[in-house]
């Protein structure tokens, strides 16, 4: 009775049902639409939307990994914000003096996510709840670095992030993030990040410290935050309290366009980084095929839902018995 | 103290246990404790003159519109649920208000009741959404709030005009019977939902869904319509937030939806409702509602900044849901 | 054989645990010798869950001392602790995460950081334990209940541990891995490891082990070598006092007329030419081995999965049944008292009341209006019909013990009118007292006029308690056994598939 062997086809069709596989379709066809009717693709407009996506994409990375954990942050664009405010007050253009904040702005951010993981791991709260708490007391602390929008950082601290070094340099902090991810998908918290989304009563059971490593997944999840929020910085060149509203909520978005599953246990940070150039160039394909700009949350809105209808629809067909 | 009967098995338990028990049994009671000392303690927070009975509807006033998107939303959560949609349907609602009556009284009369049918149409299709497609509830009612977003922005392009009709505005500002007219039926509208929950099949059956989904389906629990039902509602609220937010205001405006998500959240969860489905009561939630803005109106007076204002709520609803823990509901 | 090795594998003493209110273990002492086959037995809630999660790591005693092979510990703080101290564990709830590879699961918590490594482990893990049908590629989520058992025992043995605790491992495996479970086990003990079954089944204990400790109440009341003792004394120290007998009486055959029948019925993949009669008050059985299709005609018939050739009759009239709640209608009555009773038969968190309100809503109600003392009442009513103290209508459902929810859920279907009972292995993971009381209670509802269609895991239930069985076999009914001819024996020679031709 047993077939052990994978048939080719089946192999196929086990790759065809991956979420990052689909997304990565989805934005394949996103790109030929602009590239038919933009013409061309400068390397101009690769820089804009690299500089673009890289805040959105590294914030999702982030968001990956508390969703693979089953869990849900809501504190994301919070500590992006207070990440914003406090460079947009603290940056002088002194190299040393400099880079001095941006690792501390990072750290603050990881600290905040430490706070969170403290919370949902330790104390055992809902993630959702500790999260919109949390995001509260971090546009609270933001509101309090900088009442009103305003500040501005160094032209040099901008053009050294949004710059062109052979590739957009955008894009190739969003290629260390997915290195990152991948060799992370190699230690024991990779795996640790599956087990607990998938069924946490079994990970305890099979011996995974489930406290210590939601603790370091918040954390780590903070401290990409903390990179989407100097690198938001650099490209925006001022500081706005107001910043945790964008990013409220268009994290999850670029995470479920990429096939992650909420709920957790199955999913992809490189399939979140996809999601991210995805919602990016929906903007821009809007753009070019002449759509009413007014109408642009309506089309996000639907093609959001289709491709996720898409994702989850061939998730279903998932040959049985593959992995 | 005389011991006139005799103690009881119930009545030889713990006090702390016989507590426990208690507020297990309601999770609401607590956060209705909390208003009652935030409105002695404002004596000496801000000064006893806080302590007005003007007061007293200034804060359920600026409650209402928490108040009436929390009733969706908590019963979106009662499912296991969420509804982010909220923002934008408020904006909707707040909105074309203003845009299609252009202050005439005359035009509320189709326009009031066609407003909440859009809204508990755009609801219904999140919760066709959620039951027919099988898609997480974060992800339909994020893409619903980006669609209702675009149907406001289309219908203005971009720019709101008109204004809330004197009637609408009325019900803010009137009084009957020395009571502000908004106070009155915001207690109407609290006491129909909460019997509606308590003692209906509907209300039955959205508790039975929120507990599992499975075993309500085995039961013979028609879960679809359940499910679309609690989002239904809760669109339907949120455009009525929303009319009530340009009631206030007079004109609506983009955005306006934007600071009612998160406290229409909060305000389910200090009510002690489970953010996982299957507990909590409109009790609950109305209770979060006024309690957030009594906390609000006692800060605004004693001056403290918004800054601090937010860092207060989070530490609000951390407490809450440590309280709910410790008491074993989450 | 045991004994002859000498030293003491695994000694508890005085071992308490507490939860809240309830005392899990109360003091509970016992030693296991090196190299025996040791069942703890008891049924449950006597405390044999809680002492397999402190053995193994995962929860802490609150008092009591542990010595494991002359090494004395405290406590074991965690998984890995125990496997260090040589302990394995298959758990009763599957420590298996669904949405990953068999070869993930086998080595979580200490899996190599090379992919092909893991493979390779997984591979020979799976080799070792002669699981020769299980890919290691494949998901768990895609494996039947038996083969994640037998996935659960592997990596129960992936550190060769010294002590092996089986927590009711055999009642998920089925008949069809009993062959290959009993060579594992017979290497394992070649190996000299230790073996401790927890189980509630006393013909498993006879079959694999030497010696046994029956626990009750959190405490050990017994210390037995299975060769000198008999089943009745067992059962009377497990549930403190003697049972004359495991089944009320069966009733005569009946001639009345026929209620519910099936022609031609099948689904496409799981059972084909079902036809079944079923009368008025008839407690009819269905024995089979797991995976045969019994479970998806049960549900076929309550319209969960709905059958897609031949047709259902009731009455004699043909009807349709979509979905439970077609079945549930008041017209057909059917209604399912389902497998896994806490995530399909029970609101957890609601009240008993609710609980059995709930499926009669409808009728409870006066124009979508309930009136909540009405509910009571009802609920009120049928807890005194089911012999469950009506004190706790108002209560959890989830506090209540397994036999007793048992009873609500099906109470509820009770009070919502059904006639016919679809009851699938209602006796699993209920306490012997209380079974006893299940069987009287389907009795009295058969003979209210009730019909009933029960299967179970356990082959004594079936041939004991039904009037009439059908064994399933592939996806066929294979057979009818009814009067003297209803034995475990025949009915058993069935369900194997041995004489399918003969039966048919």
């Amino acid at each position: 009775m047993s077939v052990i062997s994978a048939s080719p086809l089946r192999t196929a069709r086990r790759h065809w049902t991956d979420g990052t596989v689909v997304a990565a379709a989805v934005l394949v066809v996103m790109l030929i639409v602009y590239a038919f009717f933009a013409l061309l693709f400068s390397s101009f407009t690769i820089q804009a939307l690299s500089n673009d996506t890289a805040p959105l994409a590294l914030a999702a990375v982030g968001e990956t990994l508390v969703v693979l954990t089953g869990g849900f942050d809501l504190s994301v664009g919070a500590i992006i914000g207070l990440v914003n405010v406090l460079l947009a007050t603290h940056l002088t253009g002194h190299g040393g003096h400099d880079v001095m904040w941006v690792v501390l702005t990072v750290l603050i951010a990881a600290a905040c996510g430490l706070l969170n993981g403290v919370l949902v791991a330790y104390i055992r709260l809902q993630s959702i709840i500790v999260t919109i708490a949390t995001l509260f007391i971090f546009s609270g602390i933001a509101l309090d670095v900088l009442p009103q929008p305003g500040g501005s950082v160094p032209l040099s601290f901008t053009n050294l992030l949004t710059g062109v070094t052979i590739i957009p340099r955008g894009l190739i902090l969003i290629l260390l993030a997915a290195l990152a991810w991948l060799a992370l998908r190699r230690t024991r918290l990779g795996a640790a990040l599956y087990s607990i989304g998938g069924d946490r009563e079994a990970a305890r059971m099979s011996g995974i410290p489930i406290a210590r490593r939601l603790l370091v997944t918040y954390t780590l999840a903070g401290l990409f935050y903390g990179l989407a929020g100097v690198f938001y910085t650099a490209q925006t060149g001022s500081g706005d309290p107001g910043t945790a509203t964008s990013f409220l909520l268009a994290p999850f978005i670029a995470v479920v366009l990429g096939g992650t599953r909420f709920g957790g246990g199955e999913g992809s940070a490189i399939g979140s980084i996809v999601g991210a150039f995805i919602v990016t160039m929906l903007v821009a394909v809007i753009f070019v095929l002449g759509i009413n700009t007014f109408s642009t949350g309506l089309v996000e809105g639907i093609v959001l839902a289709l491709a996720v209808l898409l994702t989850t629809t061939v998730r279903r067909w998932r040959p049985r018995r593959e992995t | 103290m005389t011991t006139a009967t005799a103690p009881t098995r119930q009545s030889t338990t713990r006090p702390l246990e016989r507590l426990s028990r208690a507020l297990r049994a309601r999770p609401w009671a607590p956060v209705w404790l909390a208003i009652v000392v935030l409105w002695i303690a404002s004596r000496w927070i801000v000064d006893p003159g806080f302590q007005t009975l003007d007061n007293v509807w200034a804060v359920v006033t600026a409650a209402s519109f928490i108040a009436v998107a929390a009733a969706g939303q908590g019963l979106v959560i009662l499912t296991g649920g969420i509804d982010l949609s909220i923002p934008w349907m408020m904006t909707l609602g707040g909105v074309m208000i203003a845009q299609w009556t252009h202050g005439s009284n005359a035009a509320l009369i189709w326009a009031l009741p066609a407003l909440l049918a859009v809204g508990a149409g755009l609801g219904a299709l999140n919760g066709a959404g959620v039951s027919f497609l099988g898609m997480a509830p974060v992800i339909v009612t994020i893409a619903m709030n980006a669609v209702a977003q675009g149907i406001v922005l289309l219908v203005t392009n971009g720019t709101p005009t008109g204004s809330a009709p004197p009637l609408l505005s009325d019900v803010m500002v009137k009084h009957v019977a020395g009571i502000p007219i908004i106070v009155i039926a915001l207690v109407v509208f609290a006491i129909v939902v909460g019997v509606a929950m308590s003692r209906t099949t509907g209300g039955k059956r959205t508790y039975a869904v929120g507990n599992s989904e499975r075993v309500a389906r085995l039961s013979g629990v028609r879960v679809p319509a359940v499910i679309i039902g609690v989002y239904a509602i809760s669109g339907l609220c949120s455009v009525l937030a929303g009319i009530l937010l340009t009631a206030s205001t007079s004109q609506g405006f983009l955005g306006m939806g934007d600071d009612y998500l998160l406290p229409s959240i909060a305000a389910v969860v200090i009510g002690g409702a489970s953010i996982l489905g299957g507990r909590g009561h409109y009790t609950g939630a109305f209770g979060g509602a006024i309690f957030l803005a009594l906390l609000t109106s006692v800060l605004t007076a004693v001056s403290v900044s918004d800054a601090t204002r937010d860092i207060l709520f989070g530490v609000v609803i951390l407490l809450a849901v440590l309280a709910a823990r410790e008491r074993g509901l989450t | 054989m045991g004994e002859d090795e000498g030293g003491v594998a695994l000694s508890v003493r005085e071992v308490v645990k507490r939860y809240g209110a309830t005392v899990a273990l109360d003091g509970l002492s016992f030693e296991i010798s090196t190299g025996s086959s040791h069942a703890l037995i008891g049924e449950n809630g006597a405390g044999k869950s809680t002492l397999v999660k402190i053995i193994s790591g995962i929860t802490r005693p609150d008092s009591g001392e542990i010595e494991i092979f002359g090494e004395r510990v405290r406590r074991i703080a965690t998984p890995a602790r125990a496997a260090k101290l040589g302990i394995g564990t298959a758990f009763q709830e599957l420590s298996l995460v669904p949405t990953l590879s068999v070869a993930d699961n086998l080595l979580l918590g200490i899996e190599p950081h090379n992919p092909a490594e893991l493979q390779r482990k997984a591979q020979e893990l799976l080799d070792a334990c002669e699981i020769s049908d299980i890919s290691p590629r494949w998901r768990v989520e895609d494996l039947t209940l038996p083969e994640r058992q037998m996935v659960e025992i592997a990596k129960a043995v992936r550190h060769e541990p010294r002590l092996l605790f089986l927590d009711e491992s055999t009642s998920a495996l089925g008949e069809g891995a009993r062959e290959w479970f009993a060579t594992l086990l017979q290497r394992l003990r070649e190996r000299g490891t230790t073996l401790v079954f927890i189980t509630h089944r006393l013909g498993e204990v006879r079959e694999h082990c030497d010696h046994a400790t029956i626990l009750r109440n959190g405490e050990g009341v017994g210390d037995v070598a299975i060769d000198e003792v008999d089943e009745g004394e067992v059962v009377r120290m497990m549930i403190g006092r003697s049972m004359d007998q495991a089944f009320p009486d069966r009733r005569p055959a009946t001639d009345r007329p026929v209620k519910l029948s099936t022609r031609g019925l099948g689904l496409h993949g799981a059972f084909e030419d079902v036809d079944l009669e079923l009368h008025e008050g008839e407690i009819l059985g269905i024995a089979g081995l797991d995976g045969q299709g019994q479970r998806e005609l049960f549900l076929s018939l309550f319209g969960v999965l709905p059958f897609d050739k031949g047709e259902l009759l009731i009455d004699d009239r043909p009807v349709r049944v979509h979905s439970p709640r077609d079945a549930i209608d008041s017209r057909l009555g059917i209604s399912l008292v389902p497998e896994d009773r806490k995530a399909e038969g029970l609101f957890l968190s609601l009240s008993t009341a609710a609980n059995m309100a709930i499926p009669s809503l409808g009728e409870l109600a006066n124009h979508g209006w309930v009136n909540e003392r009405h509910v009571r009442r009802c609920a009120v009513q049928t807890a005194e019909r089911l012999n469950l103290d009506p004190g706790v209508v108002n209560g959890e459902v989830g506090e209540l013990s397994g036999g007793n929810q048992q009873k609500v859920v099906i109470g509820k279907w009770v009070q919502a009118g059904a006639r016919f009972l679809l009851l699938y292995d209602p006796t699993r993971g209920v306490d012997v007292a209380t079974k006893f009381e299940i069987y009287k209670l389907i009795q009295s509802l058969a003979e209210e006029g009730r019909s009933m269609i029960v299967y179970s895991s356990d082959l004594a239930e079936v041939v004991g308690l039904c009037d009439r069985v059908l064994t399933f076999y592939r996806a066929h009914l294979t057979g009818e056994f009814s009067g003297d001819e209803l034995t475990e024996t025949n009915v058993l020679s069935a369900i194997v598939g041995h004489q399918q031709e003969a039966a048919a």
